[in-house]
């Protein structure tokens, strides 16, 4: 797992502030990291941005492995792989909770607006190609999928 | 003064969309040629020796337990140079292993485990290390920590992901032969 040293997190921490400043964001700041509020496609998205020792992570939660039907759990699999290969800077990985994510590590001496702006922009995008991805293996339409997880909360 | 009528307005457009392309173009080539030198420069530094694909990127072999993985530098236009590595061909993981071994996800947990690793497939399912550069931000320091990566994520699926994985297909071949054995 990766370790954060305080005197560089809050360095890391201050620069990702003010970069997220500049990119006009809404975000809040906690002690494990930043959870910027975003949107794709109109619909509400968190992306957590983790500055540890060597690297600043940014990622977007996505869904649990579990609640991929296991007849279809391959296939998916193997099709967010394909997205790995196909695009650039597109990463999806599975945590250690069991949750798909996409995530971004950006390389601390080569952390500077440019790259963390088109890091950033490659974990929304692939929340977006991820969507497509579940639409076209488990033919649950993104939009559709949302509202009914929001229904079934309230 | 003369106005220039529509047939007039149409060619002047196209000879004006016709520059604007072979300007794109000359700076595209520019761009690339620009990258071609520094990551020659940066392999050098790194005391690689490689072979140049023109046209298309360079091919480094690296030496690994005695055994050889090739890492290519390539670019993708517009603007991302990509060092990627091929780990491990289709026919070498049966589909049935792949689904059985777990091998998808121990590759995605592991690239959500170390920054360093980056894994992915291609349609034919042969699996690859991969990691992309923006061409805007290729400096030396980014290029050896993105290269190394590519480097130790073969490493590290060569010496502990691979025994496992080898095993795993033998178990699953030999249960699929005892028992397809037993139903013929």
């Amino acid at each position: 797992m990766m370790s954060s040293v305080t005197g560089l997190f809050s360095f890391f921490l201050d620069k990702v502030i003010n970069y997220l400043k500049l990119m006009g964001k809404d975000f809040e700041v906690g002690p494990g990291g930043i959870v910027v509020k975003d949107k794709v496609d109109d619909m509400d998205v968190e992306i957590q941005i983790i500055p540890t020792e060597k690297w600043v992570r940014i990622q977007a939660k996505l869904d649990r492995l579990d609640d991929i039907p296991e007849d279809k759990r391959m296939e998916f699999l193997k099709e967010l792989l394909k997205a790995n290969s196909d695009y650039p800077e597109i990463s999806f990985a599975i945590d250690d909770e069991g949750v798909i994510v996409s995530i971004e590590d950006e390389y601390v001496f080569a952390f500077y607006f440019d790259v963390f702006e088109e890091e950033y922009s490659a974990v929304l995008a692939s929340i977006d190609i991820y969507r497509k991805i579940k639409d076209k293996i488990l033919g649950i339409p993104a939009k559709v999928g949302k509202k009914k997880k929001e229904k079934e909360k309230s | 003064m003369s106005t220039l009528g529509s047939e007039d307005k149409n060619i002047a457009e196209a000879i004006v969309e016709t520059l604007r392309e072979k300007i794109k173009e000359e700076a595209m080539r520019i761009i690339v040629k620009e990258a071609a030198f520094k990551i020659g420069k940066y392999l050098r530094l790194m005391g690689k020796d490689f072979e140049v694909y023109k046209g298309t990127g360079v091919v480094v072999n690296e030496k690994l337990d005695g055994d050889e993985v090739k890492v290519y530098v390539v670019f993708r236009p517009p603007e991302w140079v990509e060092i990627r590595a091929k780990l491990i061909g289709s026919d070498e993981l049966p589909p049935g292993a792949i689904r059985e071994c777990d091998v998808l996800e121990t590759l995605m947990m592991l690239s959500n485990d170390f920054a360093e690793l980056s894994f992915c497939m291609d349609k034919d399912m042969n699996i690859y290390a991969k990691q992309n550069i923006l061409v805007g931000a290729l400096t030396f320091d980014l290029f050896k920590e993105e290269y190394d990566a590519v480097y130790v994520s073969a490493l590290i699926f060569r010496r502990e992901l691979l025994p496992k994985l080898k095993k795993c297909v033998r178990d699953y071949e030999e249960i699929r032969r005892t028992y397809s054995d037993m139903i013929t």
